[in-house]
């Protein structure tokens, strides 16, 4: 084997489980090692030798980052992946492709099985999987309660759009799956995470860019036509296209927090995440109802649907969230005290 | 008994009583430790090395060799020093314990 092919099969194992930097000081190590052997005439083959195979290399240094808890194999640590992103896309062929009558209760199920996927093969919450997050009641519960809210609420614009029926009970479901996700879920990040606080705003902002676009949006969105749901989610909608950035930042968030191992923003982005598809569906919600039917108001439990109202939502929610981030402060700061 | 435990254990003494005889770069002090035990890969005594270094039982700094390179020194730290003592009456004592069974 040359050093190249050492190195780069190291740093291939490392990969995800330790940070770009550590990955880096390891293999500069490694190579020093080569340059030492080389000087001494040894040849790299036989330098490789000695060093042991880079398998058995990795894992004594993660056994010993670990404080020699067993450390999963590439393929135990990818399997789980491999198998939700699966899940997930036969989830979304049938969530566009399947009659929903039929399979109403089929959909939300499959949207929460690459949760339980996580759950079996981790034995911990996605949320906290691969990111050695502590896990325990609160980021259990909170990371189900956000999968289940967002399987609940996926049926909403399905159901307004292709008919179907509990429609009010899905919203509802929905409400009350988010709010409980939120509490657990900052219980959680204001118990565990090493900087509470830092993902608190992301979710903040989140909210507060969803009101402040759909005050913006919501009135051009619509044409009290519900047919015109599927042609305001288009391309050239500015609010949608907002959303999609949003998403899309997330998602860049999310790849970049498994990267490097970072618990927090892990979280984070895993919360913006949803809650930005949540937005989406509750956008999908409100472009469908009819303004001048008073009966679908109903479906957003507001007294009537304008951009006030969720000016006041967004409010709530702000404000909320700034309580909760000043009253976590302060506790922390009396238990420093 | 685990052997792989016990063996990290010894291994951990060795480390850090090359890494105390002097200023010596990552390579020299893998070098040696394979050097009296032939079976160990210099991978996994750079995994322990790396771990001491961690823990704070030795400090690195980077220095040139003679005409050479520049390599990552190691030096040993007074808590690396103080923790090798620990290891070594650890280990007279439990030779002392085995010898007195005549084992």
């Amino acid at each position: 084997m040359t050093k190249e092919k050492y190195l780069a099969k190291l740093r291939q194992q490392l990969l995800f489980r330790l940070s770009n930097s550590e990955i880096d000081e390891i293999v500069s190590d490694m190579e020093e090692c080569f340059e030492a052997g080389a000087a001494e005439g040894k040849s790299e083959e036989e330098i490789c030798l000695s060093l042991g195979e880079p398998k058995s290399a990795a894992a004594s240094l993660l056994n010993e980052q670990t404080g020699g808890e067993r450390v999963k194999t590439f393929s135990e640590l990818w399997l789980p992946a491999i198998i939700s992103a699966a899940l997930f896309a036969v989830y979304t062929y049938c969530g566009f492709e399947v009659d929903i009558k039929t399979y109403s209760y089929v959909l939300p199920i499959m949207y929460v099985l690459p949760l339980i996927m996580w759950v079996l093969f981790e034995r911990k919450s996605f949320w906290c999987a691969l990111a050695d997050y502590k896990c325990d009641f609160f980021t259990f519960f909170g990371s189900l309660c956000m999968t289940a809210a967002s399987a609940a609420c996926d049926q909403i614009p399905k159901r307004m759009v292709r008919g179907g029926t509990n429609l009010q009970t899905y919203v509802v479901l929905t409400a009350v799956l988010v709010s409980a996700a939120m509490i657990l879920l900052a219980v959680s990040i204001w118990k565990n995470a090493p900087k509470p606080f830092a993902a608190v705003p992301l979710i903040a902002i989140a909210f507060i860019v969803y009101n402040g676009v759909l005050l913006c949006c919501s009135y051009n969105s619509w044409n009290g036509d519900r047919d015109s749901i599927w042609d305001v989610s288009g391309i050239g909608v500015g609010f949608s296209n907002i959303l999609t950035i949003i998403f899309v930042c997330a998602s860049a968030f999310l790849v970049w927090s498994f990267i490097h191992r970072n618990a927090l923003t892990l979280a984070s982005a895993y919360s913006a995440m949803t809650v930005t598809g949540f937005m989406f569906y509750w956008y999908y919600l409100l472009s469908a109802i009819d303004p001048t039917d008073a009966n679908s108001l109903s479906y957003l439990f507001l007294p009537k649907t304008s951009g006030r109202n969720y000016v006041l939502w967004g409010a709530v929610i702000a404000a909320a969230v700034l309580v909760l981030t000043v009253t976590a402060k302060l506790t922390k700061r009396k238990k420093v005290g | 008994m685990d052997k792989g435990q016990m063996k990290k254990g010894v291994l951990e003494m060795c480390i850090l009583h090359v890494a105390a005889s002097g200023e010596l770069y990552g390579y020299e002090i893998m070098k040696r430790v394979t050097g009296a035990f032939p079976e160990i890969n210099e991978s996994t005594v750079y995994a322990i090395l790396r771990r001491l270094h961690a823990d704070g039982c030795t400090e690195s700094y980077t220095g040139e060799t003679s005409g050479g390179p520049t390599r990552k020194y190691y030096r040993i730290t007074p808590a690396g020093k103080a923790h090798l003592e620990k290891m070594l009456s650890d280990w007279r004592e439990m030779l002392e314990a085995i010898t007195s069974l005549g084992i």
